[in-house]
């Protein structure tokens, strides 16, 4: 990795004045257009991380760099306006329609109304809603898998290099959450954008992800492609991992169709 | 009930208009109670101290007494009366539902949409603008809901300070125990509140995004019916719009009582006869010490008052016992003190009498106050909570002829103490010599043979400055001087409590038989 990293952690720790250590240093990098997954169980510390980089929290030590410059000389507002952000339950208003959903980051950086319901109409079609049926529905008359939908057009309405996923896919049903997960990488690949993504579904990671980066009690314990932790992994705990979804596989495989 | 009907037939319009005043106060003071508990709420929710501050004067200001609130408002304006004090006692109530359910609105907003709108690099000003606020706004207009109804019934005692609307008929069918009055002024006021709930119900409604829209028809009904109650409360703004809009006008007040009203109303027909001034009638007042002080500080202009209430409860002097050293007195001490002017007394004296039954009386053989020293075993007093406690009544009285009654008085409203008296749960009552029920009922007034109780004169109090500015005004006013003696102030009286006539009729029937209008 030569070229310089769009998103790069530097020996980053986050304590809590109760004692508790999230984080207990981590380096990590992710290059311009590639796909990162962070996976582990939950309390790992996988979502602290990915909010460091929009500076939700600030680390207690050790420094997160965001286009090659330290978040501390980020100006909060601005990072995030930089950083397409996706969270699980897509967290949309529940009293503005989809159009209006969609071209909120807009909004807030003060572009005019008739550029951001354009922007918007053309993400919607992006991630494979119909504008016309949907611009002028509500958040709750939508399915969970539109509603996240709508949560990645929203992200990418300002048209941002980097984006952050927080379990973007977790609360959807096993069918839906499997369609988005392949659009989604083949949106990825096609707009060339950096992703983090944080997940606790190793298949979820491999299938997304150019590479993962498994983490566990504020450790990062190896990270690569996925074929390189399969085949060498570093750790016992990478190896449950695997089983884990093996064993998952092998039973859906027999009882499925 | 059909007593009521007529009652509220003949009263439609004075009736909607007060209703519309009443609406008007109440719209006033929740938009108030909005622009000041909203900002409140949200300073609330940025820190915990804050909070505890916010909340926590919220909660001490709901549990002050309503009265005692009034009162302390009455000063803070300067004396003066009507809706400015009154608007804000029911700004004061409403302001703790507003602020917690501005908070409880803030809190209550999803994580997931909290911090997506941070995710998405809203400023504070933004996250609270375009998305918490709204949010909150469904639970947020709960909170006004509760205030709006609590005050609908709490702008009805905004009567006892001059404030219109339909507390001002309550407080008359107090004083004229008149139950149909009463009625006439809580029943609209009932519906109002239940009107004003339905209408910001159908608003929250609309304004929560999740719940499925009315029907067009019941949504126009809605709209309808929020713009009609805009509309009654605009107009009762109109009607009761500051001074400085309208054309020569002053403000007549009257404490509470039939005999109060009457004169009141006499004095307020004079003065639109003879003087080319408008009057804005502020009856029914709270006492004493509300209209003296509102008369003393520019809220009133002129009310009627007994010249020896002004000496003891006024000046705090001793009660004295010749009525024109009193008269001379008080005139002297209003004019120097406080720039008031003491006009002409109208001719009767209103003073205590003790009362009894005809047929008890004649039996005990009982005439005068000292005849009741051979009874005292078994005579059963009953006196009114003012007359137990001031220096001219009960204390002195017991010393003055020496009626160490065997069984200790029984404290009660002095406007149930006639029917008391008369129905035989009591033997002696005091009661005031101008008292219609006295005929009514047949009582006996027993005689004063010490002249104990001091004679009170009637006497219009005028404040010196509207005097200069209307120069007709004290004619006017003492064209009533003299008019009136007791025996007629008594039978005005009784027109009113007995036959249950409206004051303003009476008095008007009294000024034209005297050809005064």
């Amino acid at each position: 990795m030569s070229a310089t990293p769009a998103v790069a952690w530097r020996e980053v720790c986050k304590s809590y004045p109760d004692g508790h250590q999230a984080l207990r240093g981590v380096s990590l990098e992710v290059a311009a257009g590639e796909c990162l997954a962070v996976l582990g169980t939950s309390g790992s510390g996988k979502t602290t991380l990915l909010k460091m980089v929009n500076r939700l929290i600030e680390p207690t030590s050790g420094a997160v760099l965001v286009r090659d410059v330290p978040t501390s000389e980020w100006e909060p507002i601005a990072l995030r306006r930089s950083i397409g952000y996706v969270i699980q339950d897509a967290g949309l208003m529940p009293h503005l329609d989809i159009l209006a959903n969609v071209g909120l980051g807009l909004r807030v950086q003060g572009r005019p109304r008739a550029e951001r319901d354009e922007e918007a109409r053309e993400r919607l079609e992006l991630v494979g809603l119909d504008p016309s049926r949907f611009a002028r529905l509500r958040p709750h008359q939508l399915s969970g898998g539109q509603r996240q939908r709508v949560g990645v057009a929203r992200a990418l309405a300002a048209d941002p290099d980097l984006i952050l996923m927080d379990e973007p896919f977790g609360a959807l049903d096993p069918i839906t959450r499997r369609e988005l997960q392949d659009e989604f990488r083949r949106l990825q690949r096609r707009l060339g954008k950096t992703v983090v993504f944080v997940t606790h579904d190793i298949r979820e990671a491999c299938r997304i992800a150019d590479r993962l980066a498994l983490v566990a009690h504020g450790r990062l314990v190896q990270h690569g492609r996925a074929v390189d932790l399969l085949e060498r992994p570093t750790h016992d705990f990478v190896r449950a991992f695997f089983r884990e979804a093996e064993a998952i596989d092998a039973v859906t495989e027999k009882e499925g169709p | 009930m059909t007593g009521l009907l007529d009652l509220a037939w003949s009263e439609r319009r004075a009736l909607l208009a007060a209703t519309a005043a009443h609406l008007d106060l109440v719209v006033e003071a929740l938009a108030l109670a909005v622009a000041l508990g909203v900002p409140l709420g949200i300073l609330a929710t940025r820190s915990r101290a804050a909070e505890r501050a916010v909340v926590g004067l919220a909660n001490v200001l709901q549990t002050v007494p309503s009265l005692a609130l009034l009162g302390f408002l009455l000063s803070v304006f300067g004396g003066q009366i009507g809706k400015p004090p009154a608007r804000a006692a029911l700004v004061v109530y409403a302001l703790l539902p507003i602020i917690k359910n501005t908070i409880l609105g803030l809190r209550s907003i999803d994580r997931g949409v909290a911090e997506a709108a941070l995710g998405l690099g809203m400023t504070a000003w933004q996250r609270l603008t375009v998305v918490e606020l709204p949010l909150a706004v469904p639970i947020l207009l709960g909170g006004v809901r509760v205030a709006t109804v609590a005050s609908v019934g709490m702008a009805t005692i905004a009567a006892a300070i001059g404030a219109k609307g339909l507390g001002s008929y309550i407080f008359r069918g107090v004083a004229l125990a008149d139950t149909r009055l009463i009625l006439l002024g809580s029943i609209p006021a009932a519906l109002l509140a239940l009107a004003c709930d339905a209408a910001l119900g159908e608003i929250e409604r609309a304004l929560d995004p999740t719940r499925p829209r009315h029907s067009r028809p019941r949504a126009a009904l809605a709209i309808v019916a929020v713009l009609g109650l805009l509309g009654l409360a605009a107009w009762g703004w109109w009607a009761d719009r500051p001074a400085w809009s309208r054309g020569p006008s002053i403000v007549i007040g009257s404490k509470d009582g039939g005999e109060m009203l009457l004169l009141g109303h006499m004095l307020a027909d004079l003065v639109e006869a003879h003087a080319g001034v408008t009057v804005d009638r502020r009856f029914n007042l709270g006492g004493t010490l509300v209209c003296y002080n509102a008369l003393r500080r520019g809220g009133l202009d002129a009310y009627l008052e007994y010249t020896g209430t002004a000496l003891t409860t006024i000046l705090k002097e001793p009660p004295r016992n010749d009525p024109a050293g009193v008269l001379g007195r008080v005139r002297e001490a209003l004019a120097r003190r406080d720039g008031v002017a003491c006009l002409d007394p109208l001719g009767f004296e209103n003073t205590f009498v003790l009362l009894m039954r005809r047929e008890q009386a004649e039996r005990l053989k009982v005439r005068t106050i000292s005849d009741l020293r051979r009874h005292l075993g078994t005579i059963r007093p009953g006196f009114g909570p003012e007359f137990m406690n001031r220096p001219d009544g009960y204390p002195g009285l017991v010393e003055a002829y020496g009626l160490d009654f065997a069984r200790a008085p029984r404290e009660m409203d002095r406007n149930l103490l006639y029917q008391a008296v008369a129905q035989g749960s009591i033997d002696l009552a005091a009661g005031d010599s101008t008292d219609g029920r006295i005929v009514a009922l047949d009582l006996v007034e027993l005689e004063d043979d010490r002249r104990y109780f001091p004679p009170y004169e009637a006497v219009p109090l005028v404040r010196q400055e509207t005097l200069r500015r209307h120069p007709a005004l004290s004619r006017a006013l003492n064209r009533l001087a003299g008019k009136i003696d007791a025996r007629t102030m008594r039978r005005l009286n009784h027109e009113v409590d007995g036959f249950r006539r409206d004051p303003a009729t009476v008095a008007r029937e009294f000024l034209r038989s005297l050809g005064l209008l």
